[in-house]
């Protein structure tokens, strides 16, 4: 019998065992003369090759005993539609009609090999003793998990290339896992290696787009990670403001709480108001928006806004309900319906998953569930080799829904494993007219090809193949050597059938399940963090139309200062903050009053000139606020979050790992389960390229307030120049 | 061109009358305990004060010290001078606090009263930068004769002995004496002071709110003791002696107050209770309600005899949250799963301990760790083809 492979597989092969006396898919030719040769599955491709291919084919075919009359009652007769015109069905084509030859064709008539005196053949259909008891496969989970082992000891050992090279023998053995890519793209950037980063990132990122568990898993990183920082920026945004309207902020709480009509600010009590909502033990967040409530009274204008667009955001993410999150939930879960879903379709069988599916099924009323259930569990049924029971769920699953892709699929792949291949050829070409962009059924359809030795219509096919995209790197399985058959591919679940099944189950979790330890950091359970957020919004937004005057500010005419409607005075109808109206009261005389007042002006802009370079260096960006600046503030702000981000955070974040996230951790696992609950054991030491390019950040961010803090003192804002102007305002008797 | 030396040397009365009789202009700069400055324009002394000099002003010294101004005028001249770059004189003559008669006036006695010191020192050092004009920079300067100045000073010096022995002593106060001026006679300052004795104040009192010299002060009231205006009462002999300035009440500076204590205090002791109800549990095992705290074994000992200890597993968490905990154990579960079938596919059969994949790496030590803490047993089963891995 002779069987060609596919080309690329038994080239991978000669690659990797060029000393192997053994090898694939090798079978024994009894050529005419009778001689015992070996041949390997793959010849290069030569223009004279059809010639003698079609020889030995006509000298096989006795051996196969493929004829239509040993043809075996077909058990898929509902799935084998026979050709209209079996008698003129050419034997190796399907789609050239057996034409006669005069002279010069491949075989000449009288030789006896001419298809035209072939018997009439309606089937191929091979033996039952030499289908596979268990079909190969194409890929290899566990062997790929082993790979990637390997991988990351290389990694450990710091052999780079290495790791690199076992992360592409695991993506060749399972090319489903998006995360060896992602962990590939990480330790390029750990190795500092730019270029292999970007090579592997973008190929991380198309990986991701085909592993719908991947991608929710890649979601709740995501989301745990834009919590983290959009709180960091919080921070420092709030941090910020609290230095600019610490002044301010004395003078109002020194205005509720003394009876001082001067309302002098008292520069401590802020730190009381802080110290006020610590004691309340609000968390990460419930601190920020506690604090934030007098701020968003303090600001105004873009401010005010940003303060609010910020709050919001953090609201909107920590909203429970985003479909995409909650739904992505379920990913975590090893024991979720949706991981075994994903388990049964890509892992070897197992008696625990069949067990699970099968007591699953029997409780499932969802026809869409059911057929989900029925799928994964007919995948693992055919894994087994029990054909014939994976074939009657494929059928179940068709009479609900006749259009189920990858049942038609599966049921073509038994088909073609019980070897009948005639019928699995039609019941491919059947499900490629319903689904004509999936490369996989080509593929499929190109080993059953090549099975029948069809080479011209197999090269075809897995040409039609490659262009949709499935070009599979080769994986050698030793189980598929003995019994000759390529593997074909079992679609499993669609990624719109396993977000169903993840919508299905997703109300059985806390929305919050991946931030469950840092319930205490971020916020004050019982209550939700949402509502934590949103109340105090409300609140604020309550204060600030209340307090109606902080919406018509004034300043003051000496020294532009805002200025309290009840503590400031009028002085020669000018408004004057407390101090320049003390020194205009006090001023007996024009000559003082005018020398006064202008030595204020230049004391409170010299020291407005230092409160902005002593900001600007405390907290980058700080200083921006200041003058006015909210652009450059911004992203001074943001730069300082993304690197306060790095170093505190990043470390803790692993695509790569199978289930691990930050935020769902015991409390033993945790640095500190109050103040900060990290994983400890992924800890990466302070060489890390995470809290390098962090810290590399925070000095860049530094430098620049250190610079910019020059520059701002020279930019003093024009509310201060103006305090020129209003000089000119002054009565004419000061002057 | 600089005269420079020691004043045990050359004292000050000879040195001003030498820069007097050459009519020179300069500084005059004597540095003992305190430092003084002298400024000259041809020969007639102009200023005694120096802006430049580190050293305090001494009218302001002076005005302190003789009560000129109330302790709020004295506060406004501070918030002027703090707050712009005005001369004292200016602040005083723009503010109306003195006129400019007044001031002249005042400016010359502080000449004569440091030129009295001055005479007085006998250790220090003196130093004249001269100038070839006036002096630059001299604020409100007037014009004193040196020879006057130190006839008068040489005069005190002559009488300051007789008056430190009529007045030894700070508290000795004034009685009424039996005869009694008439208005007339006493001049502004005269007068000042009489009202002053009279109101029973020390004579330490009377000089330091009499708005004249020390020496003028004493002088004053000696004369209107030796007139009779006055008799002195000396402090062992006055039986108000020892209240000195008790019976007065000290100026309590306004401090403003809480709008309303009883609320603050209320506030403020709501804040620790509410403080201590947050963050007093931390301290007393709420962490086991926090994350995904770890049950804690409670054993409970049986009551009776033949009974036995109860032990329970008591959890902090609220049921979502064991639920959370439960979800991360299947998922260590399954990390440990993992490395054993990677285990079985290197090896060709699984581990007879859990220790040997963390050998192998493919399972963390943090993780094999949390499973020994967690009480996890690993047996191989059906001679090594499958295993059990239970709580």
């Amino acid at each position: 019998m002779i069987t060609y492979a596919f080309q690329q597989r038994m080239a991978c092969y000669r690659m990797k065992n060029p000393d192997r006396n053994q090898r694939p898919d090798v079978t024994v030719d009894r050529g005419r003369k009778g001689r015992r040769q070996r041949q390997f599955g793959h010849r290069p491709h030569r223009p004279r090759g059809g010639a003698i291919v079609a020889l030995l084919v006509l000298l096989a075919l006795p051996t196969l005993g493929v004829t239509a009359a040993h043809a075996q009652p077909n058990t898929a007769a509902t799935v084998m539609p026979t050709a209209p015109n079996t008698a003129n069905a050419p034997l190796d084509t399907l789609h050239t009609p057996a034409v006669a030859t005069a002279g010069g064709g491949t075989s000449p008539a009288e030789m006896g090999i001419s298809r035209k005196l072939l018997p009439e053949a309606k089937a191929t259909h091979v033996p039952a003793a030499k289908t596979p008891r268990r079909p190969p496969r194409l890929d290899d989970p566990l062997g790929g998990e082993y790979q990637f082992h390997l991988a990351r000891k290389a990694m450990s050992d710091g052999d780079f290339d290495l790791a690199s090279a076992k992360v592409d023998e695991a993506l060749i053995a399972d090319r489903s896992q998006s995360r060896y890519r992602w962990w590939h793209s990480s330790q390029a950037l750990k190795k500092f290696d730019p270029g292999a980063f970007v090579w592997a990132m973008p190929k991380a990122l198309r990986a991701v787009v085909q592993d719908p568990v991947g991608q929710q898993r890649l979601i709740i990183l995501g989301h745990q990670g834009l919590v983290l920082l959009s709180a960091l920026f919080w921070s420092v945004l709030v941090a910020a403001y609290l230095l600019k309207n610490w002044h301010y902020l004395a003078h109002d709480i020194s205005a509720m709480m003394y009876r001082d009509p001067k309302h002098t600010p008292r520069l401590w009590l802020p730190f009381l108001l802080i110290l006020g909502f610590l004691f309340l033990r609000p968390g990460w967040v419930g601190l920020l928006a506690l604090l934030s409530i007098p701020l968003v009274i303090q600001t105004r204008c873009g401010e005010r806004r940003l303060l609010v667009v910020v709050w919001l955001a953090a609201c909107l993410l920590l909203f429970p309900n985003w479909s995409l999150l909650r739904n992505a939930i379920p990913a975590l879960d090893p024991d979720s319906e949706t991981s075994l879903l994903v388990r049964a379709s890509r892992q070897a069988p197992a008696s625990n998953l069949i067990a699970t599916l099968e007591r699953k099924i029997s409780t499932a009323n969802d026809p869409e569930r059911r057929a989900r259930l029925q799928l994964a569990l007919a995948i693992q049924r055919a894994r087994r080799g029990q054909y014939t029971q994976s074939s009657q769920l494929f059928q179940t699953i068709l009479m609900h829904d006749p259009t189920h892709v990858a049942a038609q699929i599966g049921l073509a792949n038994n088909t073609y494993y019980r070897g009948y291949l005639d019928a699995a050829i039609n019941g491919y070409q059947l499900v490629r007219k319903l689904a004509p962009k999936h490369g996989e059924i080509p593929y499929n359809l190109a080993q059953v090809y090549f099975k029948k030795l069809f080479v011209p219509e197999a090269s075809d096919a897995l040409r039609d193949a490659r262009a949709l995209g499935f070009n599979p790197p080769v994986w050698e399985n030793p189980s598929s050597q003995a019994e000759g058959y390529s593997p074909v591919v079992y679609l499993g679940p669609t990624s719109a059938e396993l977000r169903a099944s993840s919508s299905w189950e997703a109300p059985n979790y806390d929305p919050y399940a991946h931030m469950a330890s840092w319930n205490f950091f971020l916020g004050c359970p019982p209550l939700s963090l949402f509502i934590v957020l949103a109340g105090s919004l409300l609140m604020a937004m309550a204060f600030t139309f209340w307090w109606s005057h902080q919406n018509d500010p004034r300043n003051c005419g000496n020294c532009n200062w805002t200025i309290c409607h009840e503590c400031s005075r009028v002085h020669d109808g000018v408004w004057l903050c407390p101090s320049c109206g003390e020194t205009a009261d006090r001023a007996r005389s024009d000559m003082v009053l005018a020398t006064l007042l202008k030595n204020r002006s230049v004391a409170v802009r010299l020291q407005h000139s230092q409160r902005i370079n002593l900001t600007s260096r405390i907290l980058p960006g700080a200083g921006h606020l200041l003058v006015g600046d909210l652009g450059r503030a911004i992203w001074r702000l943001a730069g300082v979050a993304v690197a306060l981000y790095l170093v505190l955070f990043a470390w803790a974040f692993d695509p790569a790992a199978s289930w691990l996230t930050p935020g769902l951790l015991l409390a033993s696992e945790t640095i500190h389960p109050v103040w900060f609950p990290l994983p400890n054991h992924t800890w990466p030491g302070w060489t890390d390229w995470t809290l390098a390019v962090g810290g590399m950040l925070l000095l860049i961010m530094y430098l620049l307030a250190m610079i910019d803090g020059t520059n701002l003192r020279h930019r003093i804002p024009e509310r201060f120049l103006a305090s020129a102007a209003v000089m000119d305002e002054i009565p004419d008797r000061a002057r | 061109m600089a005269l420079e030396g020691q004043l045990s040397d050359f004292n000050l009365a000879e040195i001003l009358q030498l820069i007097a009789s050459q009519q020179k202009s300069g500084f005059l700069v004597l540095e003992s305990r305190r430092e003084m400055v002298f400024v000259f324009d041809k020969g007639y002394l102009i200023s005694t004060r120096d802006r430049r000099s580190k050293a305090k002003d001494p009218l302001e010294t002076y005005l302190q010290s003789y009560g000129f101004f109330s302790e709020a005028q004295w506060k406004h001249i501070e918030f002027i001078k703090g707050n712009s770059s005005l001369d004292l004189t200016e602040i005083l003559l723009s503010e109306s606090l003195l006129d400019e008669e007044e001031l002249i006036l005042v400016l010359q006695v502080l000449a004569q009263e440091m030129a009295h010191h001055g005479m007085q020192l006998r250790r220090g050092r003196y130093h004249f930068t001269a100038t070839k004009e006036t002096p630059p920079g001299v604020r409100f300067r007037y014009r004193l004769d040196v020879q006057g100045l130190l006839m008068e000073a040489a005069r005190r010096l002559d009488e300051e002995t007789q008056l430190k022995e009529v007045f030894s002593s700070q508290a000795i106060t004034f009685r009424q004496g039996e005869t009694v001026p008439s208005p007339e006679e006493l001049s502004a300052t005269a007068t000042r002071i009489m009202q002053l004795a009279l109101a029973g104040e020390t004579v330490g009192r009377i000089i330091r709110t009499g708005k004249a010299d020390s020496f003028t002060v004493r002088t004053l009231l000696k004369t209107f003791c030796d007139e009779g205006y006055l008799t002195l009462v000396r402090p062992d002999q006055d039986d108000r002696s020892g209240q000195g300035n008790g019976g007065r009440k000290s100026e309590t500076s306004r401090a403003s107050a809480l709008k309303s204590m009883p609320v603050a205090v209320l506030i403020l002791v709501l804040f620790a209770i509410a403080g201590y109800l947050r963050w007093a549990p931390l301290m007393t095992g709420e962490v086991a309600a926090i994350g995904l705290a770890e049950p804690v074994i409670e054993i409970t000992p049986g009551v009776g005899p033949g009974t036995t200890d109860r032990v329970e597993m008591v959890t902090g968490l609220d049921g979502t949250q064991q639920v959370n905990r439960r979800l991360r154990l299947r998922q260590i579960q399954h990390d440990v799963e993992r490395a054993l079938e990677l285990f079985r596919y290197q090896n060709g059969h699984y581990p007879e301990m859990l220790s040997l994949l963390v050998n192998q790496g493919m399972l963390g030590n943090a993780t094999y760790q949390l499973v020994v803490e967690l009480g996890w047993t690993y047996a191989l089963i059906e001679e090594g083809h499958q295993y059990s891995l239970a709580a």
